[in-house]
């Protein structure tokens, strides 16, 4: 089971509004590598880990990264707070307004919802953990478009530290594999 | 403060893990796996009030907590890296009890202080700062 804690992982504080880059970072909550699609994709493929130290690593990055969905719609909620329809049309997102107003809906950056055809899991280890580690540099990738396009220290600050998570699953992930391959998988 | 809370654990003498202020910046508790991007620098976060220094210590115990979590998954024989998150979650359970007494519950089997709280603002997506200068 899961236990809210009422906080986030790092505190997010943003005080000036940028609808265009919260359309950006929306696609860390819809998109193809966002932490949505990474939390439910170690969340299914930890049942079919081969041992203690695979079952735990990925259940504990599953959930690491439901955490880290709530930092990515909490910026786009702080980006877009008290929004005029001046300030949405001016911003080009008519579109996602016409459907969702000033909500939190799990789209990329282009407006395609979220698809749980974005994640793999094969039952086989190996396949899963390169598609993990695929999944995490991918990842790093979109953060460093974002971190590219963000000119507030409000809005990079919390992406830095995002990106560097990335990192770090990817060596763990890479860890296991390492130690599955040698085992014989 | 229940104790003193000291960021840089010197008898912990392992230079391969940050301290719990540098390791919460820059997003990694592990020397060998910081990887920074471009020019970008890593800002410590500057508490504005004392509710916010409290929270602040919460956030870094929290975080290096679960950075040794993910770490000690995959090397769970590492008996100085388990101190180290005995340690941290010992205290990270103090801090958060003194919070909890002074401000806000963070979970709601705390929530035993007389009323019901667990819905009062604010909620983790509320912006906490009014001021600018929220990085050092």
């Amino acid at each position: 089971m899961f236990k809210y804690d009422k906080k986030l992982p790092y505190p997010i504080n943003i005080k000036r509004k940028n609808l265009r880059m919260a359309k950006a970072i929306l696609t860390q909550f819809g998109g193809a590598n966002s932490e949505l699609a990474a939390s439910l994709r170690y969340f299914s493929q930890k049942f079919t880990m081969p041992d203690e130290c695979g079952a735990a690593l990925l259940n504990d990055i599953a959930t690491e990264e439901l955490g880290h969905i709530e930092m990515i719609a909490t910026m786009v909620k702080q980006l877009t707070e008290g929004a005029t329809i001046e300030e949405i049309k001016n911003a080009g997102i008519e579109d996602y307004y016409s459907e969702h107003g000033i909500s939190i809906y799990p789209v990329n950056a282009s407006g395609s919802p979220f698809t749980i055809t974005y994640v793999a899991v094969t039952g086989d280890v190996i396949a899963d953990l390169s598609e993990d580690m695929a999944a995490e540099q991918k990842a790093r990738a979109v953060y460093e478009h974002l971190i590219d396009l963000a000119d507030d220290e409000e809005v990079v600050q919390p992406l830095l530290f995002l990106r560097q998570r990335e990192i770090v699953h990817f060596n763990r992930f890479k860890e296991l594999y390492d130690k599955y391959k040698e085992m014989g998988y | 403060m229940l104790f003193e809370f000291v960021t840089d654990i010197q008898e912990n003498k392992n230079s391969q893990i940050y301290d719990l202020s540098e390791g919460f910046t820059k997003g990694n508790m592990f020397v060998n796996l910081y990887d920074p991007y471009k020019n970008y620098t890593p800002r410590e976060i500057k508490p504005q009030t004392e509710r916010q220094a409290l929270l602040d210590k919460i956030y870094k115990l929290c975080f290096a907590i679960n950075d040794l979590n993910l770490y000690l998954d995959t090397h769970p024989n590492d008996s100085a890296a388990y101190e180290l998150f005995k340690k941290y979650s010992l205290m990270y359970d103090k801090c958060s009890e003194e919070y909890e007494s002074k401000y806000q519950v963070l979970e709601l089997t705390h929530d035993t202080y007389g009323k019901y709280t667990w819905i009062n603002n604010p909620w983790p997506w509320d912006n906490m700062t009014k001021e600018d200068s929220y990085y050092v």
